[in-house]
């Protein structure tokens, strides 16, 4: 088995610190692939978000249909016919 | 001829005085309404209904008693004297001269001029209401604050006509309160004891005993009293429209409780 020898191995990590263009290449592509990722991120999201507000606006507009109960009318005739009782 | 003729004054004038206590039991009332007295009362209360009928309290319950239409709609007899929480009273028969209505009993202290008990009951005879003090602390007190007026006005008369075209409820009735409230726009009506409450709603009311209701437009219109179901759903169904703008013109009563 080969030793590899103090100064061959500064000059090895000497060139590795030096960028190349395959470096380049590689770092852009890099970050390309997590600007794609994030992008299928926010639509979901936003469906998401969309959905969950349609439901609560939906359960809000079937609540305003029901009718209050009998007690709202009661407690006005209460009030009218002169309280306390 | 002349003995006859006689007679039949000395008659009238025996019935007219019958028909003359409505006075004195109004300015009994409305003594009553400046004084309060201390003590404990038990009130029963079967319309509108509650989780326990019969109760113990300490403030005497209120009735919206309408003086002017008190005289015209019931008449009013004194039916003798009782005893209620230990001190005299003078009872009140008052009998409405329309279908259908509550009959109710005041009884008066008699040197005080304040109720110390009332009752409500169906025509049927059933009691509906009933309050009495079963004990009384002390001397009446002045208060400090007066009822909210019901209201006599031709003006506001026509407006609830208006803004409410084919309402129809029994003659008696006559419009004399108005309040607006997170229900709703609501209007009482009176025969001079008995009381309707009319709710123009964004929302409906479910049905019970002594509520009707229907849709009006956009708008829901409740009716809430102790008549007959048939009599509140017929008031109802001729309404046509609703209309805000007559009702415009007035400031709603404050909520007496404020």
């Amino acid at each position: 088995m080969k030793h590899t020898r103090p100064d061959e191995l500064d000059e090895l990590f000497a060139q590795a610190r030096v960028l190349t263009v395959q470096d380049d290449a590689a770092a852009e592509q890099a970050v390309q692939a997590w600007r794609r990722s994030r992008r299928r991120v926010w639509p979901a999201r936003l469906l998401l978000t969309t959905a969950v507000a349609a439901v609560i606006g939906g359960l809000l507009l079937i609540q305003q249909d029901q009718p209050l109960p009998t007690s709202a009318a009661y407690d006005v005739y209460r009030q009218a016919s002169g309280g306390s009782w | 001829m002349k003995r006859f003729v006689l007679s039949l004054m000395v008659f009238g004038g025996l019935t007219a005085g019958f028909a003359h206590d409505a006075r004195p039991f109004v300015q009994h009332l409305r003594d009553g309404e400046r004084f309060q007295l201390h003590g404990e009362v038990e009130s029963s209360v079967y319309f509108p209904p509650r989780a326990e009928p019969t109760r113990r309290q300490r403030d005497f319950p209120r009735v919206e008693f309408v003086p002017w239409l008190l005289e015209r709609n019931f008449e009013v007899r004194e039916a003798g004297v009782e005893r209620i929480a230990g001190r005299q009273a003078v009872k009140y028969d008052l009998t409405p001269r329309h279908q259908g209505a509550s009959h109710w009993r005041v009884w008066i202290d008699a040197q005080w001029n304040v109720p110390l008990a009332i009752e409500e009951r169906t025509p049927q005879g059933e009691v509906v209401r009933r309050a009495a003090y079963q004990s009384i602390q002390g001397a009446p007190r002045r208060r400090l604050r007066g009822a909210a007026p019901r209201v006599n006005d031709d003006t506001f008369r026509r407006a609830v006509g208006d803004a409410l075209p084919g309402l129809k409820l029994p003659e008696a009735f006559e419009p004399v309160g108005y309040r607006v409230s997170e229900l709703g726009t609501e209007l009482m009506f009176s025969d001079g004891v008995n009381v309707v409450a009319l709710v123009i709603a964004p929302r409906a009311v479910r049905a019970g005993p002594g509520i009707a209701s229907r849709r009006v437009g956009r708008h829901h219109v409740w009716l809430v009293g102790n008549l007959p179901d048939a009599q509140l759903s017929t008031a109802l169904a001729g309404v046509r429209d609703v209309h805000f703008e007559p009702l415009g013109a007035f400031v709603p009563q404050q909520d007496r409780s404020r």
